[in-house]
């Protein structure tokens, strides 16, 4: 019997994941990018501590620490009285207290580092330009056909292709995205250009009645991300749109001078609704799974996305191997072992939006009750989060 | 020139703990009932340590402990599965911690403790069969009129007459309660008609997709209280009865027992409001549920309005006689916790009903919180409040 590769759709960061957890295994596998080029879509990147014992588990986690920088705080201001509200120390304490650092990076670099690993590994193929169009199940092996007419065969076959997933549509058939009603409006920046009196060591997030600005640096060339987000009331039903400036400032009116300075550094050309998935229990299908955020795509307010996927990727490896690649037994173990963690990640993310956005007395009640909590409660707060998977 | 009384609006419990916390500081008070005799509707009542530390502070805690019952533990039970996913130690346990007990009570019985405390003080006239119609308001006073025609002349008027409060009327202008789809259907059962397992002095909530029954000991009397909840899109019709059955449908055998013994024939629905940061008006303020009506799911209601009544009474005295400041250093003090407390018990009832996967993620959560989280995450509330 001729043993095939998994077939992974997508070469992002969950496919990459999880084309090396399959290796560390001695699994072969082959990843089917569609766009001619790896890329990610956003500028900057927050990897929790769970999202490093991950990496540090694949014997990977240097290779990031080079590439990226460690912000020494995590912080909630009012964005409107610029009022610190929270604060969680993150930098060396961080890691005292849950062992792996918190770290951010560009996504373009972060991503280049995953693709150096995949190289260096003999049992990771990788094929561009090709979209997935059609998956066929046979007895012992599925097919995937991309749009240039080609046919890979694959013992089994992982849909990593993000919130937008074609694969999605093959095991779960056509489920809609649920649009927030968020839109988010990015911008990149060199430090010189961030104003001078800001804190440039920390994740601010500044947050007011119906929306919410934060930045952060990532990686070490001094570069800063900023994102805008508000609360529309509208649900435009597009990946990516062209900017309407008005609306951003009108939802943003009244914000204290400062966050409006920042604000005035985003790039207003483009934005992007946000979009989640409602959870499920149930994402796989015979020999074909799902993984990350075709499988549970979340908003990005718990910076869990990522590592989620990363998390995905080797409870799947370690699945696959447990069952002796009995991929159907396989798969079904692999998610009843993550639905309901990403859920949390799902719900709370959500939640979070919410929260941030608080209006009137319930934005004076947050404001009062976050102030109150010790770092220590904080802590406990993100523990189940940032302590991440047992290995 | 002597002093009048202050006009309390409203004979439950939130207008009876007023004019007690008013009679320590020396200050008068009239109370207006509307009913024929004083009542409350609804059978038990359970009471947090920030109430008993109220209580304390009025000098009545004694009394209110001879008549009260002490829960042993707080049980949260899937109402489909059966599985326990909160079990937490009340009893001596949660007095060690908050210095105050948690207690239940009968809520007739509490209410006449509070009538023969307030019938036995100087400083308090109690009125019955006087329904507030009109209220005026003068330069250094407050005239109401009652439906029979009475007038009554006071220096101040607190409106502590509940959800549907008229007092309101006059000093807000808002809309009618809101509407939380949340409708119950309550019972009393004795003690000995419940299935042995469910007979310890405890309370449990069944929380189970969209409905919910909680089942709490009253007073020492030796029955239940038993409600059970359910949320409904459909309008609210007082005559549903069957809807109950239909949203309970394929519970834990212990729930299905246990609704037997609810009315099936009343239903209410549960109202609260937007929590607001001013609900005074020159001599006229709001106290408990004329003021920030809650749901129930942190049963604080009546705590809310007995911690209303002695701050009140702590800032009227403090201002000597400048009513408009009092009001608003009561307000102040006031409006976040109680909005803390409305808001949460919002999300209370969210949770209460969760189904799919987010009702397996809170049952899953919730369990593996230890007894010192239950307690801190209680301790934001029974903490209670410093004059």
């Amino acid at each position: 019997m001729t043993e095939h590769p998994v077939i992974i759709v997508g070469g992002g960061i969950g496919g990459m994941t999880c084309a090396l957890a399959l290796a560390k295994r001695g699994i072969r596998s082959i990843l089917l990018e569609r766009a001619s080029k790896i890329r990610e879509a956003g500028a900057g990147i927050q990897f929790c501590p769970n999202t490093f014992k991950v990496l540090d588990y694949l014997g990977i986690a240097d290779s990031f620490k080079d590439i990226a920088i460690f912000p020494e705080n995590l912080c909630y201001v009012d964005g409107l009285t610029r009022q610190e509200i929270l604060r969680l120390p993150l930098g060396s304490r961080i890691v005292k207290e849950f062992k792996h650092p918190f770290g951010s990076f560009h996504r373009e670099e972060m991503l280049h580092a995953f693709v150096a690993e995949c190289q260096k590994s003999p049992l990771v193929d990788f094929v561009t330009s090709a979209r997935v169009v059609g998956v066929k199940e046979k007895h012992d092996a599925v097919e995937a056909i991309t749009d240039n007419n080609e046919i890979y065969v694959g013992d089994a076959l992982i849909g990593c292709d993000g919130i937008w997933s074609d694969v999605r549509k093959f095991i779960v058939g056509e489920r809609t995205l649920r649009n927030s009603g968020q839109i988010i409006y990015r911008g990149v920046v060199s430090r010189e250009v961030m104003p001078a009196d800001l804190c440039l060591d920390d994740i601010v997030h500044f947050v007011r009645p119906n929306a919410h600005l934060v930045y952060y640096p990532i990686g070490k060339n001094g570069l800063f991300n900023i994102s805008a987000i508000f609360q529309s009331d509208r649900l435009p039903d597009h990946h990516e749109l062209d900017g309407k400036p008005e609306e951003l400032y009108s939802w943003f009116a009244g914000s204290h001078p400062k966050v409006m300075e920042i604000l005035d550094r985003v790039d207003t050309s483009t934005m992007r609704p946000l979009c989640d998935i409602e959870p499920m229990k149930n994402w796989s299908k015979g020999r074909m799974t799902l993984l990350g955020d075709a499988a549970h795509a979340t908003l990005p307010y718990m910076t869990s996305g990522a590592g989620m996927a990363v998390e995905d990727a080797i409870v799947l490896a370690k699945c696959i191997e447990d069952h002796k690649r009995d991929y159907q037994a396989a798969f079904l173990d692999y998610q009843s072992k993550r639905y309901l963690r990403t859920a949390y990640v799902q719900y709370f993310s959500r939640a979070y939006g919410d929260v941030h956005h608080s209006r009137g007395i319930a934005r004076e009640l947050r404001n009062q009750l976050f102030s109150k909590r010790t770092v220590e409660e904080n802590y406990k707060w993100v523990s189940y989060l940032y302590s991440g998977i047992e290995l | 020139m002597k002093s009048q009384p202050i006009i309390i609006v409203g004979g439950g419990i939130g207008g009876m703990t007023c004019a007690l916390a008013l009679a320590m500081r020396n200050i008068a008070s009239v109370v207006l009932e509307q009913a024929p005799f004083f009542r409350e509707t609804g059978a038990g009542i359970l009471l947090c340590p920030n109430v008993f530390k109220v209580f304390d502070m009025l000098g009545i805690k004694e009394e209110m402990t001879q008549i009260a019952s002490f829960p042993e533990s707080l049980h949260y039970v899937d109402g489909i599965t059966g599985f326990e996913f909160l079990n937490i130690p009340m009893g001596k346990e949660i007095e060690k911690r908050y210095s105050y007990p948690y207690g239940s009570f009968h809520r007739e019985e509490l209410l006449r403790k509070l009538v023969e405390m307030c019938q036995k003080s100087p400083q308090i006239q109690l009125v019955t069969s006087a329904k507030v119609v009109e209220v005026f308001e003068m330069a250094d006073s407050v005239f109401v009129k009652t439906e029979k025609g009475e007038k009554f002349k006071g220096e101040a008027l607190i409106g502590c007459d509940g959800l549907w409060s008229i007092v309101r009327k006059y000093v807000l202008d808002d809309k009618a309660p809101i509407a939380s789809g949340h409708i119950t259907h309550r019972g009393v059962v004795a003690q000995s008609m419940l299935p042995e397992a469910l007979r310890p002095c405890r309370v449990i909530h069944w929380d189970r997709p969209d409905a919910h029954l909680v089942q709490y000991p009253i007073g020492k009397k030796g029955l239940f209280n038993i409600v059970a909840v359910y949320h409904s899109a459909k309008p609210f019709d007082v005559d549903a009865p069957d809807e109950i059955d239909e949203k309970f449908a394929g519970s834990r055998p212990e729930i299905m027992q246990l609704l037997t013994h609810v009315d099936r024939t009343k239903r209410w629905m549960m109202y609260d409001r937007e929590p607001l940061h001013s609900w005074s008006k020159g001599r006229m303020t709001l106290l408990g549920d004329a003021a920030h009506p809650t749901l129930p799911h942190l049963t604080q209601g009546a705590g809310m309005a007995i911690e209303d009544a002695i701050v009140l009474a702590e800032m009227i005295a403090k201002h000597g006689g400048d009513y408009t400041a009092a009001f608003k250093a009561y307000e102040k003090a006031r409006y976040l916790r109680t909005a803390h407390v409305q808001l949460f018990s919002r999300a209370y009832g969210e949770v209460h009903h969760l189904s799919g996967v987010a009702r397996e993620l809170r049952n899953q959560i919730l369990a593996k919180r230890t007894v010192e989280e239950n307690y801190d995450w209680l301790g934001m509330i029974y903490k209670g409040i410093e004059l």
